[in-house]
Formats: C-alpha cells, structure tokens, sequence
C-alpha cells in the first residue's frame, strides 16, 4: 500500500496539474507577464521563461497533448491489440501465427524511425505521432492477449460456454477476456508511462502538436536554445513528465504484485520481455 | 546448429525484403508530390516532367520496387531528393560512421555497467544498499534520454566547461572522444539501469533455486557461487534482452543525437522525413532493419550456444 502511494504521488502533479488547466490557469499560456528569465517565486512558483511567459501555465496547457496522446494511442493500440490476440490464440493456424510474427516486427522497427516516415506522410501534426504510438502499443496487448487465449482455449469452461451455443464473441470477450483483465491492466499502466516517454520524445524532434500550444517535449526543446540564461524552462517540465512516468511504472510493479504475484518477471516497465527466455529452472 | 543458421538467416533476408517493400508501399502514397517537392513551384514542366522520370514516379508501384531493389543488391539506393549531388549510400555512410559508433559504445557500456550493478543489487539482496540501487534504477527507467542529454549539457558544458556542448569534428580529430562523452552518458545511463533491474530481478530467482543452495552448502564461497553458478544461468535471458534491446537503443540514438546536434543518423531522419526525401527515409528504413535484425540475431546465437535447450526446439 505505501507503494499504491507512492505512485500515487508521483503521478499526481502532472494530472492533476493539467486536470486543473482546463478550468484554471495562473496566466495565459502564450502572454508575456513578466520579466524573462526568473527563477522560482511566489508570482511565478516554476518561473518565467525567456519571452517572459509564465511557466506554470505552460506546464499546465503542455501535459494536455502529452496525456491525450498517450491515452489515445494506448487505448487504440491496447483495444485492437487484445481482440487480434484474442483471435489468433484462440484460432490459431497460419493467420494467427503471422500476426503475431508481424506485430513482433514492428518492435524490431526503431519506433522514432517509423514516426518519422509516417510524418512524411502525414505531416508533422497529431496524427501521425498517434499513429505511430498505436502501431507501437499494439504488439504488447496482442502477444499477452494472444498467450492467455491459447492457455484459456482448452480449459473445460470454455468448451462448457462452446457446448451451450455461446457464439464467438461471447466466448472471446464475456469469458476469455475477464480471465485476462490482471496482466492487461498492469500492461496499461507500464504503456502509458512508455507512451508519455515517446510522445515527448517525439515531440522534442518537432512531431505532435505543433506551436503555439505547448507540450512537454516541444518546452525542452525551445529551452535548448537558452540554456546558458536560465536552467528553469529546461528543467520542470521534465521533472513532471519523470515524475508522471515514475508513478506508472510503480503503479504497474503494484497491481502486478497484487492482482497476481505469478506475473513477476513476465511483464517488466520496459517493454523488453526475452523471447523464450526462461529465468532459471523451475521459473 | 547449421540448420539453426540456415533458418535465422532465411528469416532476417524476408524481414528486410518485407520492411524494404512495405516502407517504399507506404511512400508512395504520400500526399505530397516528391517531384514538385524537388524542382520547387517556380520550374518548368518540361523539368519537373524530367525529375518525375528520374524518380520513377512515372512508373507504377510494383515495377519501380524491382528495379529499386536490383540496383539495391549492387549497393546503390538512388539519390537523395534534397541533396541531389550526394547518393543514398554516401549520406547513409556518412550518418553510420557517427551512430554506430556511438550505439556500439553504448551497448556495451550499458550491458557491463548494468549487470555490474545487478550483481552488486543482487548479492546485497534486501539490504540498504540494494533498496537504494534499485531505487536509482527506477528513476533512471523513467527519465527520458533526450532531457537526460539536455540536463548533462546544461551541467558539464554549459556550467562546468568540461566537455563541448554540441557538434562532431570528425573521427580524424583528436576532439572526437570528448564530443561522445555526454551523448553516449545520456544514452547509456537509463539501459544500465534497465539492465541492472532486469540482472537482479533474474538473479534473484536464480539464487532461490536448490543448485544455489547446493553449491552454498558444499562450501563455496558466495563470490564463487553468485559469478560461476547464478550468473552463468542469468546469462540468457540477458544476453535475449540484449538483441531486443537494439531497435530502441537506435530509436533513441536518434533523438539523443539531435540533443548534441551530432551529423549522425538521426540528424539525416529527421531532415528526410521533413523534406520528405523519400529515396534517404527508404534507406535508413532498410538499413535500421537489417542493422536490428543481424544483432538479434547474433544475440539468439549466442544464447543459443549458451543454452542447448533453445538449438533444438
């Protein structure tokens, strides 16, 4: 429980900050207010930056497109990430062997690249950033969604649901899905700490949304340039988005442990599961 | 084990030859057209008739891939479209001689410094000193590389004048090592700590299991029972960790690069992708794929040859 806290705590000031700048903002986000440059203070409680704008509301008006993203992608890329596995692991046979070869590709494919190519095509906007994260999040949900209904699939209670006339659907979602609503769960929290990461990521490389509005990632990346005056702009929202993604990541170590202690070691933060990797006998 | 090799490699050629074909699909149907792109809005169309040509974009999809791939085996992949006095291969060659270096260094730092420390978590296992490594390896899982970049810069080049902010001289400069050292820190630091994490977690299930204690109750020392007997069957999922762990260290790569405004790979995406060069995007896309796939596969075959179970499914 200290642990659910500490998480918590963590995640806190990065939603609650941008829950709060959608009623409320200190000053406009875009309005010089005040002297360049200044360090914390009471006026001003993260500082100003080098136009004079204040750096709360920025931070504030920032997270909206890092936490939009994020969600969006993972609730994308989780959904059709979970009914493809479902499907090839209760179908198996040659289709559901491909995809899910196919999806283990897409890891192998440097996900910044793919942005990338996909902004070529799409511009630099939203889009494309969002398309890129749903094709990144999706192979994590399929290969768990995918080993749970290979496991599930010979159990006697789906034959019993099969042998009352239950149809396809009903089986996949009323009775194989609930089974794997644990190991899903704590895959969402440790993806949308992955996918806050890569959005700023992104965004520092000028994808995503664009100026005016301000994101995380695009604030580090103007505060680049004026680093020798002051360090504020290049450190808050920074320690925010940490912050934010430190709290996921522990909050998915405590569902695993409680949902289902088995699950230790086979979903990790970092999404780099070893293939057919085994952690010692008897693991 | 030759079969072993023969399938692998079967696997890696169709993987390239599936990304090459789906990458240069996908960039066909770019909204934008790459020839006007070219010759900009002011030329002639007699020129930018002539420029389509030379693109291919006159041709259809399929055919245009053939001929791109047969001029691929004899190494040549086009020209850029906004530099159109440098091939693919020379900016490709040009970009490598910075990132693979700078990857290669980071992967070895990261896998030695990483499982170091997960030996040092993991044969203090509970103790102060653990609890605070594994702390510190959180923290680093959650900090993204590029503001890591920006706040080692801030410090050690900006305030502390130790180490040059930005830019490469080239390998011919006495220069060039210091130019690496915060890119490659920035890089390296959040793997180690993934490492770490993962190098403790493996060892401590390895420690709970009867050989361990085995080996611990005929008297060995624990030294010799952590390196030569947990270690040694730590090794492969570490070493799996490992192959799959290149994708995204050259994904990062990419973004640390901008960080230090080094002319490596990652500076010649970006530009690609802006200007919508699709001759250069459909390189780099071919050569991070096999790059990706030939070090996955190395790392297969060397837990292969670690662990006979996984030579004979």
């Amino acid at each position: 429980m200290k642990r659910l806290l500490a998480a918590a705590l963590l995640v806190a000031p990065g939603l609650l900050l941008v829950t709060l700048g959608a009623v409320w903002l200190p000053y406009p986000p875009a309005a010089v207010v005040a002297a360049p440059h200044q360090g914390p203070s009471l006026a001003h409680p993260l500082g100003t930056d080098w136009f004079g704008r204040d750096l709360l509301a920025r931070v504030m008006v920032g997270g909206r497109a890092s936490w939009a993203v994020a969600a969006l992608s993972v609730a994308a890329g989780g959904s059709l990430g979970v009914v493809l596995g479902l499907l090839a692991g209760f179908y198996r046979g040659f289709w559901g062997e491909l995809l899910v070869r196919l999806s283990d590709g897409i890891l192998a494919f440097p996900s910044v690249l793919l942005a990338l190519i996909l902004a070529a095509i799409l511009g630099r906007g939203v889009v494309g950033v969002t398309l890129a994260l749903t094709l990144f999040n999706l192979p994590y949900f399929l290969r768990l969604a995918h080993a749970g209904a290979l496991e599930l699939r010979t159990r006697d209670f789906v034959a019993a649901t099969a042998a009352l006339g239950a149809g396809l659907g009903r089986i996949l979602f009323r009775h194989l899905l609930p089974n794997l609503a644990s190991p899903l769960l704590v895959q969402t929290s440790f993806s949308l700490g992955t996918a806050l990461l890569a959005e700023a990521s992104l965004a520092y490389l000028g994808l995503g949304v664009q100026p005016p509005q301000p994101t995380w990632g695009r604030m580090l990346w103007e505060a680049q340039s004026w680093w020798g005056d002051s360090i504020w702009p290049a450190v808050f929202p920074g320690l925010v988005l940490v912050s934010a993604v430190l709290g996921l990541n522990l909050l998915g170590d405590f569902l695993r442990d409680f949902l289902d202690p088995r699950l230790r070691g086979l979903l990790s933060p970092s999404p780099l599961r070893p293939r057919g990797a085994r952690t010692g006998p008897g693991a | 084990m030759l079969r072993f090799l023969l399938v692998r490699t079967a696997a890696m050629v169709a993987t390239v030859l599936g990304v090459a074909m789906a990458v240069s699909f996908v960039l066909t149907v770019l909204p934008g057209d790459a020839a006007r792109l070219v010759v900009g809005p002011e030329a002639t169309l007699e020129r930018y008739e002539a420029v389509r040509q030379a693109l291919g974009l006159d041709r259809p999809w399929l055919p245009r891939f053939f001929s791109w791939l047969g001029a691929a085996l004899h190494a040549d992949l086009g020209t850029s479209l906004r530099y159109p006095s440098f091939s693919v291969a020379e900016l490709l060659r040009r970009g490598i001689a910075v990132t693979f270096p700078l990857a290669a260094l980071v992967a070895l730092f990261s896998f030695f410094l990483g499982v170091g420390l997960g030996l040092v978590s993991a044969a203090r296992l509970g103790r102060p000193s653990d609890l605070a490594l594994s702390a510190t390896a959180q923290l680093f899982l959650a900090i993204p590389e590029f503001w890591l970049g920006i706040l080692l810069v801030t410090l050690f080049a900006v305030r502390l004048p130790w180490f040059p902010a930005s830019g490469f001289p080239g390998w011919s400069s006495p220069q060039a090592w210091r130019h690496l050292v915060l890119p490659l820190a920035a890089l390296a630091l959040p793997r180690a700590a993934y490492f770490a994490r993962l190098t403790r977690g493996v060892l401590a299930d390895v420690l709970s299991t009867d050989f361990v204690r085995t080996a611990r109750a005929k008297g060995l020392a624990e030294k010799t029972v952590l390196l030569r007997h947990a270690l040694r069957n730590a090794l492969v999922p570490l070493v799996a960790a490992f192959g799959l762990l290149f994708a995204r260290l050259l994904a990062g790569a990419l973004v640390v690069e901008q960080v230090f405004a080094l002319p490596g790979l990652g500076k010649l995406a970006v530009e690609a992708a802006f200007g919508r060069d699709i001759p250069v995007l459909l390189g780099l896309a071919v050569l991070a794929t096999a790059t990706v796939v030939t070090v996955s596969t190395a790392a297969d075959l060397a837990y292969a040859l670690l662990d006979p179970r996984i030579r004979s499914p």
